[in-house]
């Protein structure tokens, strides 16, 4: 017999040990409270950490933060939130993710957050169409706004926010060549939409006949011009219409309404404004700024964008090199200073705030130290031809024309069209009395801007007042001097006479013309000309008189 | 608070699961491709194979980046199909990078290159075995060839410019460019100074063109910013991530115009012609009859600014005319950001239409030619708009892949935003993306052949130049693809000639190297009347097979030609085999009034 040293066991069958386990088991749960994870709806995508190396390190805060909690919050981490909970979660993530065009994941939470809450609001299916459009998706863009439309309508949304979608519906059709639906959306948006509104509406009803009525594009285009004149893409549609029509005189005209036309018929988009809040971050506010003063021209608000920027990074010198150009404009010459030192102080070698500094300096009139400053700046910029000119005039100031003339030189061998930098050249020629060769080089010019009054008028001079005879052509200079208009500038037209009359030996009639000069000059607060007048007038009267005594 | 009854339903069904070994569901994978659009069950049809290691090239542009994100290691480099040689077949130019940086070395660079950068030539030794198959087969000649292009190569154009019979290059630069003259015996002479043609801007796109009328080639080049160490900045996009500058960041410069002297010199005439009057961040060019008054003009695609059509006034000056004929915006009168451009016929009305490449945020632009110079913006009747969003193009062309006698498109695509996509999934330089064919139908509207275009269209990197012609001599156009930072990389037709066709290249009577930019009208009984414009420029930097392959269909038909040269004077070759290569030289054609 063999010893069996185990303790005696009963032997239960197995499904009473299955049920006592499931006993026990049950009894914990209850006791700990422990929960299973919900299970999410189908359709619903899970969101990656976004890389976010590029972004200024507020933006990165910010997002990571939000991303983190939404990355534990969608694998119900820690205390599992309810559907419509998450679903604002991921509509919040989705706003965040939009503003920084990382659209890819925006959709992906827009789409989640819909999913996850029947009661959706209009902004969620509005924000979704619109970062699906960004992404190319415009048949399904096309769906969302429709729902967003039809949720604005049930939940009383305001105008602004329909007409935003319906606009923006239209534009999706649009694309889909889709040109009736189209111009119904657009239609239903002017029935929204305030009389600004109107106009974008009516250009953009304009533009879906421009291709197969021209003549009913224009009715509509003609209306959006009402209440924006300037509008250069009400313009260039007009002009294209009018074309299509072979009414080449109105065409014309639009083109060059086009060409000095100010700002576009653009539609404000109220669900826009919460997603740029979200961006408070430098970065942020110097691209508003940027947009503010070199797109838009509005330069109060860029200064202001500056300052916050600057607020929230107080070390980035282009924040203060851009808020001194904005004083600058703004005519606060002292504050631009200040910017353009803090600068340099970041930046030493910033070659923009050398040169605005030596802008400043002329104003105030500190030609020498205007001078250097711009000296410093074209050394250390170049290839910045604003910098050169700068520079070539501060020289030209000091009397330092042969310098100035390298300069000049240097710009139009790179830009051989450039009218400043000809401008400039002619001038230096005349000022240290290379006459033949200030012929040589207006004659050049003048072939590229025949109708140039400035080099024209140079030309003449070059011609009438070389010193030896033999270079002078006072006819040409005469034909010339015919066919500019008196009144273009009339100072320097009476001088030009002048200086003709003068090279053919008629000191009679260059006192005349030059006391004409000297007259419109003073009229026309001139002081920049009188001197100059004064001294010509003296030598006629001079020569006058040696010709007299010759006789 | 949850119910007592719904606790322990969840906890017996989580014993349920213990009791018999299960495991909780795991989370749903996140879609890591971040893909939105339904998966395509596309099969392919192998369009185009790629042939690149075969055929020994083995090319790799160098952008010279440290990590600095300098504004020219954005824009890679163009490619080349010449016959240099004049053998028959075409060879390969590839433009080559160089370090960028102040004090920095080849170690400091971000992508080391093996060796020196620098331009390479490869001549193709085609063969072809007695059953009429050809084999393509590239060598280096760069070392004998005595090109030592060693600037941060930008673009080149192809032309005889001394009317010699052999075809020369013109190498622009961020920097000097470079004139290189074909001595007819392999070599070349870099004669930059003595022709007179130093440009010392950023030059992009070059053409040789003949504006003059007096048989001898000028040269069009197109210069882009004033970029220099001096004005690197850093640049942040609309999100705020910092990344690489834009044109709006630095100055425009003007383009320059060089007449032939007729005596291996050139004389700027920017000034005097007019071109120099406005400044354009110049990108592409094409030359172009656009309005059909026998004189060539040119079009210039500018990146984020108005597009340019010098019209030619036939006195030496060109006027600016973009605007008002409707090719310097887009349809809602707003500048975009062109790269790559190309002109012809695609809807079969014998004028000229143009295809630009845009930024990703901005669709690609078709203007269609209304038959007297005007253009009309109709990307979106095409089809060619919602597929481009997302994509930023630069070498394009109209050619007929499938010879069908349609002009279908090729699109190279690669960003200049970084993809934050793409970062996120590791990409080291995240700036790729797939390139797109599109096949035309019957002139009316463009399909999108990507996914079933085989090799072509498979592969995701940076691509810039691209070159169409037919490398292999089979009466089908091929595609050689740069790639920033990435492998030169050529593709064969396997399509083309499933169909007939014909192959036109045009002489003048004095020259032996190819004639450019004349109109030629093929006519087949009952078949629609087809135009086509031989050229080797447009497309972004890279300059074209010279020869004309014109696709027809089924059509066996014997084919007439007309060529209505840049003289004046018109000629017809009746009655011509199709399926095989002609060669029609001025002054041995039918001369024909025009009316007949």
């Amino acid at each position: 017999m063999v010893n069996d040293r185990r303790l005696p066991v009963r032997v239960y069958p197995k499904p009473f040990l299955c049920l006592a386990a499931l006993g026990l088991l049950g009894l914990l749960a209850l006791t700990t409270g422990c929960d299973s994870k919900p299970e999410m709806p189908s359709g619903v995508q899970l969101i990656e950490q976004p890389t976010l190396g590029n972004l200024d390190p507020a933006a990165q805060k910010t997002l990571t933060a939000l991303t983190q909690e939404l990355l534990q919050s969608q694998i119900f981490e820690g205390t599992p939130l309810t559907f419509p909970e998450l679903a604002k979660q991921y509509a919040n993530v989705g706003d965040a993710f939009q503003s920084y065009e990382i659209i890819d994941q925006a959709i992906i939470c827009y789409r989640n957050a819909i999913i996850l809450d029947e009661a959706a609001p209009a902004a969620w299916h509005y924000h979704l169409a619109q970062s699906l459009r960004k992404n190319g998706d415009f048949a399904t863009a096309v769906a969302q706004y429709k729902i967003a439309i039809k949720l604005l309508t049930a939940q009383k949304g305001t105008s602004q926010q329909k007409l935003a979608a319906l606009f923006h519906l239209g534009e999706c059709q649009l694309e889909l060549t889709l040109d009736e639906d189209a111009r119904s959306s657009f239609q239903t948006a002017l029935t929204v939409g305030s009389n600004i509104e109107d106009a974008a509406c009516h250009l953009a009803i304009g533009q879906t006949y421009l291709q197969s009525d021209p003549s009913e594009a224009i009715s509509h285009l003609l209306k959006a011009l009402e209440s924006s004149p300037r509008a250069t893409n009400v313009h260039y549609s007009l002009m294209m219409a009018y074309r299509k029509v072979k009414n080449m005189r109105q065409a014309k005209y639009h083109q060059q309404q086009f060409q000095k036309g100010e700002g576009a018929v653009e539609l404000t988009d109220p669900f826009q404004v919460r997603l740029e809040e979200m961006k408070y971050t430098a970065r942020s506010f110097r691209i508003r700024g940027d947009n503010n003063l070199f797109k838009h021209g509005n330069v109060t608000a860029a200064r202001d964008n500056y300052i916050k920027a600057i607020e929230l990074d107080p070390d980035d010198p282009s924040l203060y090199l851009n808020l001194g150009v904005a004083y600058l404009r703004l005519g606060d010459n002292d504050n631009a200073k200040q910017c353009f030192s803090r600068t340099l102080e970041l930046a030493p070698t910033n070659s923009l705030a050398l040169a605005n500094l030596g802008i400043i300096a002329q104003a105030a009139g500190n030609a020498d130290e205007a001078l250097e400053l711009l000296s410093q700046a074209a050394r250390l910029g170049p290839n910045n031809h604003i910098i050169l000119m700068k520079y070539g005039d501060a020289l030209f100031e000091k009397d330092l024309t042969e310098q100035a003339l390298q300069q000049f030189l240097l710009i139009i061998q790179r830009e051989p069209a450039n009218r400043e930098g000809l401008t400039s050249v002619a001038k230096c020629y005349l000022q240290i009395g290379q006459f033949s060769q200030a012929q040589t080089h207006l004659e050049s010019a003048l072939a590229i801007y025949e109708d140039d009054v400035p080099l024209q008028l140079m030309a003449i001079l070059a011609l009438s007042a070389a010193t030896a005879e033999s270079k002078r052509n006072p006819q040409q200079a005469r034909l010339l001097l015919e066919s500019i208009d008196s009144n273009s500038f009339p100072a320097e037209h009476a001088a030009a006479s002048a200086m003709v009359a003068a090279a053919a030996g008629d000191y009679d009639k260059a006192i005349v013309h030059q006391n004409q000069a000297i007259k419109q000059a003073t009229n026309q607060q001139r002081s920049d000309l009188l001197p100059q007048l004064q001294t010509n007038l003296m030598r006629y009267q001079q020569q006058m008189l040696v010709t007299a005594n010759q006789r | 608070m949850k119910s007592f009854t719904s606790n322990l339903l969840r906890c017996c069904t989580c014993c349920l699961l213990l009791v018999c070994g299960c495991d909780s569901d795991p989370a749903p994978k996140p879609d890591t491709t971040g893909n939105t659009s339904q998966p395509t069950t596309a099969i392919s049809l192998n369009l185009f194979t790629e042939v690149t290691n075969e055929v020994g090239l083995d090319f790799r542009h160098y952008n010279g980046m440290t990590g600095e994100l300098y504004f020219p290691e954005l824009m890679g480099s163009g490619t080349v199909f010449f016959d240099f040689d004049n053998d028959g077949d075409l060879d390969i130019y590839l433009v080559q990078g160089s370090l960028l940086g102040q004090d920095t070395t080849l170690k400091d660079s971000t992508y080391p290159p093996k060796s020196e950068p620098r331009d390479q030539l490869y001549r193709n030794d085609l063969t072809r075995d007695a059953a009429g198959k050809t084999t393509v087969k590239f060598v280096n000649v760069t070392e004998q060839s005595g090109i030592r292009a060693l600037g941060y190569g930008m673009g080149v154009a192809v032309g005889d410019f001394n009317n010699d019979g052999y075809q020369d290059l013109y190498v622009t630069n961020w920097g000097e460019n470079q004139l290189f003259e074909n001595n007819r015996d392999g070599t070349f002479t870099d004669v930059t100074k003595r022709a007179g043609v130093e440009s010392p801007e950023w030059g992009t796109s070059t053409a040789f063109v003949d504006v003059n009328h007096d048989g001898w080639l000028d040269l069009y080049v197109c210069n882009y910013v004033t970029f220099g160490y001096d004005t690197h900045h850093p640049c942040y996009h609309s999100s705020g991530a910092v990344g690489y500058c834009g044109p709006q960041s630095e100055t425009p410069v003007s383009d320059r115009l060089f007449i032939n002297n007729q005596n291996g010199t050139f004389k700027d005439v920017s000034a005097q012609s007019g071109i120099a009057r406005v400044s354009g961040p110049g990108l592409g060019v094409l030359c172009r009859d656009f309005n059909r008054d026998g004189w060539i003009d040119i079009y210039v695609a500018n990146d984020a600014a108005a597009n340019q059509l010098w019209i030619n006034n036939q006195d030496g000056t060109f006027s600016d005319e973009a605007l008002l004929r409707g090719c310097a915006f887009n349809a809602d009168g707003l500048a975009e950001g062109s790269m790559g451009v190309d002109a012809a016929d695609i809807d079969g009305d014998g004028d000229d239409d143009l295809i630009m490449g845009h930024w990703a945020d901005e669709t690609n632009t078709v203007f269609i030619n209304l038959g007297d110079g005007n253009f009309e913006d109709q990307t979106k009747t095409f089809g060619l708009g919602i597929p481009s969003i997302g994509f930023t193009s630069f070498g394009t062309a109209w050619f007929d892949y499938d010879n069908d006698g349609w002009l279908d498109l090729f699109m190279a695509n690669g960003a200049t935003n970084f993809v934050e996509k793409q970062q996120r999934n590791g990409q080291e330089y995240p700036l790729q993306e797939v390139n797109q064919l599109f096949r035309n139908k019957a002139g009316t509207r463009f399909e999108d052949m990507t996914e079933v275009a085989g090799t072509l269209c498979q592969g995701v990197e940076i691509s810039r130049g691209t070159s169409f012609g037919d490398i292999d001599n089979d009466g089908d156009i091929d595609i050689l693809v740069g790639n920033n930072t990435g492998p030169a990389r050529l593709f064969l037709n396997n399509v083309g000639t499933k169909n007939h066709w014909l192959g036109i290249q045009l002489r003048s009577h004095e020259s032996s190297a190819p004639v450019v930019q004349c109109r030629i009208k093929i006519e087949q009984a009952d078949q629609p009347v087809k135009w086509r414009v031989p050229r080797t420029d447009g497309s972004y930097l890279s300059a074209n097979d010279a020869r004309v392959i014109v696709g027809l269909a089924d059509c066996n038909k014997p084919a007439t030609i007309t060529v209505y040269w840049h003289d004046g004077h018109v000629e017809r070759w009746s009655d011509q085999s199709i399926n095989q290569y002609l060669t029609l030289q001025q002054q041995a054609g039918e001369e024909v009034t025009i009316g007949q």
